[in-house]
């Protein structure tokens, strides 16, 4: 068995190896990608977006520039896959390594910043064995060990959820992790009920104002998805194993007052047998098959019916409400198909840009009464859009704002895209755009809402962004309503860290 | 602890998921006898890792592909006591050949591999050479052995 300390020193010294032609030792001779993406992280300052942490633990103060709203108080909770190298291993997409859980508190003017990596039975297998031995998502490393089942491969790496007091950093395919919301010490793997343990639940559930949770999660293997519905307190309201066949993997979902809407890309596993490319490789792009639109009776947990949609890939939703009459409306970042993920995401592993197409902005109606499903594109196709958060007083109802990220899809992508805040008014048609100076790669923004303000109205937009020229994550605030005039205030911390995925704000109550 | 199989007896169905959610159906069992007399080869199956007592074990000998697969019978199933820690099983009368076993702990003594919503099993289950599989099941060529070059087989539950 061997240390963390010694696991630690490997990751350091295998980048050192590469760096100083020392690849002759049979550890660091193999992996190409390992190579590849140090060798080009040294000419190109965006790679630094898919830099493995150097240590386990971050913490930092320092001061905030410019005037923090004195009525925005609480925590911002992120997670992202940050373990990119194990040992001499590089891992061939963006979504395989372990999660990074970070929290940014601003009090009193100064910014307090602990980032901690989740020690899942994951990492703590590949620490004693002193290699990357289970497959991931985009990834198989060789001298695999077995899986029995998928907890034994959650690296916990896409989202945070604060649910019941409790504070969860969310897969996709296995359980939840409790997370310490103090230090983010991990605590174990979190199941809601003996029944339920060891079930898929995804990164994106959607939690209504009363508190009340709706998930799914894909069990690919078995052609089902499991639907959860959970109670403001955290128990099994109910749930269900609903048998769809070939079950795609979505990634989010839409819950409306009536409905929960699954969209099945038609992105089929057609196999059990894992190729070099992890999860993602047994998996089939069929751009002549539709999109299944399965709208499913909350109540029951019964699909009501099925509709179809042209092929296309969706990472993320912004919300979904229905008018109680049959009529279903959504909005999402809908990308053509899924290059994105095999190529672009996989490609900047290894140092390399793979250019593909932009997802843009686009409303969907599902008529139940006519059975018919109908999508318009909603912003000029010349923005590029992902990231797409609404706020969380507005889930399931009609909502006025999107906060997104965008960038410029009138031309071929380039890395750092993405560098764009944008907040969408549906109700005024009003976006307003803040763009990140040079050099930044900007990560999830979320709107808060201001207490004292209209619903709908008002309120932050808070996110955090790489600077690339710098090497330091920075942490701004906005006035959802004047987002073109720059952060009111911002925190450099004195390190950079990895390009993250999603967080979620919690927000402080005044007498807690 | 070592038993000597010699009775017949019935396993039912018995289905392993594992992985991201793949279900196989480990086929129907009809009744089952150890083959008797009709070859010479000695078999040692130890079980180990058996973290409680309170239900039986049920193990199937299987002698090819499908059967593995989930269709055809087994060559012989029993159902031994379950002992803390390990149990032994010799068997002497097999003939040459290629093998899987699986075995399962039948705690809520149903008779089947109990599983979760999406098929993935919450009672105690192994296979030859300890096969597990990575996005699937595990196959017939990681779990399969041959008689009479292997004369010890042994399983670990998970
Ligand atoms: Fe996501």
């Amino acid at each position: 068995m061997i240390s963390r300390r010694d696991f630690l020193s490997r990751i350091a010294s295998a980048s050192a190896a590469t760096t100083f032609g020392l690849a002759g030792s049979e550890a660091f001779a193999a992996d190409a990608w390992h190579a590849g993406y140090h060798s080009a992280a040294k000419q190109n300052p965006w790679l630094l977006a898919y830099r493995s942490p150097e240590r386990e633990h971050f913490q930092a103060e320092v001061p905030v520039e410019g005037q923090w709203p004195k009525s925005l108080n609480g925590v911002l909770y992120r997670n992202g896959p940050a373990q990119h190298d194990v040992g001499d291993f590089r891992y061939r997409h963006w979504f395989d390594g372990d999660g990074l859980v970070q929290r940014f508190e601003v009090k009193d003017g100064r910014l307090f910043h602990v980032g901690r990596m989740v020690q899942t039975a994951k990492r703590t297998r590949e620490q004693n064995l002193g290699r990357a031995a289970l497959p991931a998502f985009g990834s198989t490393p060789p001298d695999g060990v077995g899986v029995t089942k998928a907890d034994d491969l959650n690296p916990a790496n896409i989202s945070m959820l604060w649910h019941h007091q409790r504070l969860l950093a969310l897969w996709e395919a296995g359980s939840p992790h409790e997370i310490s919301a103090e230090d983010l010490t991990t605590v174990g793997v979190h199941s809601f009920s003996s029944e339920t343990a060891g079930l898929p639940f995804s990164a994106h559930p959607r939690v209504e104002p009363d508190g009340t949770l709706w998930n799914f999660g894909y069990a690919s293997g078995s052609g089902r998805i499991v639907l959860w519905h959970l109670d403001p307190d955290g128990r099994v309201e109910k749930l269900k194993a609903l048998p769809v066949g070939p079950t795609s993997m979505p990634h989010d979902f839409i819950v409306t007052g009536r409905y929960v809407v699954l969209l099945l890309a038609p992105l089929h596993r057609e196999s059990d047998r894992s190729t070099d490319r992890g999860f993602l490789g047994l998996h089939q792009w069929h751009p002549d098959l539709p999109t299944r639109v399965l709208v499913i009776d909350k109540n029951r947990f019964e699909v009501v019916r099925e509709l179809e949609l042209p092929a296309q890939w969706i990472f993320h939703f912004g919300n979904g409400f229905d008018d109680g009459n049959g009529v279903i409306r959504f909005d999402a970042a809908r990308h053509a198909n899924p290059d994105v993920m095999f190529n672009t995401l996989s490609d900047v592993m290894r140092g390399r840009w793979t250019p593909s197409e932009h997802a843009r902005w686009y409303e969907y109606t599902l008529d139940l009464n006519k059975g018919r499903a109908t999508e318009t594109l909603a912003l000029d196709s010349s923005l590029g859009v992902e990231f797409p958060t609404v706020n969380g007083s507005e889930i399931g109802i009609p909502h006025q704002r999107v906060v997104m990220l965008s960038g410029d899809a009138s031309r071929e992508s380039r890395p750092g895209d993405l560098s764009q805040v944008s907040c969408w008014n549906r109700a005024t048609g009003k976006l307003g755009i803040y763009r990140y100076p040079d050099d930044h790669m900007a990560e999830e923004h979320l709107l808060v809402s201001d207490p004292s303000a209209e619903v709908g109205q008002g309120g932050w937009i808070v996110g955090t962004a790489l600077d690339c020229a710098r090497q330091a994550t920075c942490l701004s605030v906005f006035a959802a309503d004047r987002l073109a005039d720059g952060p009111l205030a911002q925190a450099t911390l004195p390190y950079a860290l990895p390009l993250g995925l999603h967080g979620t704000f919690v927000p402080k109550t005044t007498n807690g | 602890m070592a038993i000597r199989i010699s009775a017949r007896f019935t396993a039912q169905a018995f289905r392993v998921t594992v992985a991201l959610g793949l279900s196989f159906g480990l086929g129907s069992m009809p009744t089952a006898a150890v083959a008797e007399s009709s070859g010479s080869n000695a078999l040692s199956i130890e079980i180990v890792n058996i973290e409680k007592t309170s239900g039986p074990l049920r193990l199937q000998i299987l002698d090819s592909e499908a059967a593995f697969g989930g269709s055809g019978g087994s060559v012989a199933a029993f159902i031994v006591p379950a002992a803390e820690g390990s149990v032994e099983i010799s068997l002497n009368s097999l003939p040459a050949g290629e093998y899987a076993i699986r075995v399962m702990q039948d705690l809520n003594g149903d008779g089947e591999l109990g599983t979760n919503a999406i098929g993935m099993p919450n009672e105690p289950w192994g296979i030859s050479n300890d096969a597990v599989g990575q996005f699937g099941p595990p196959s017939w060529a990681d779990a399969r052995f041959s008689l009479p070059e292997t004369t010890r087989q042994t399983i670990t539950l998970r």
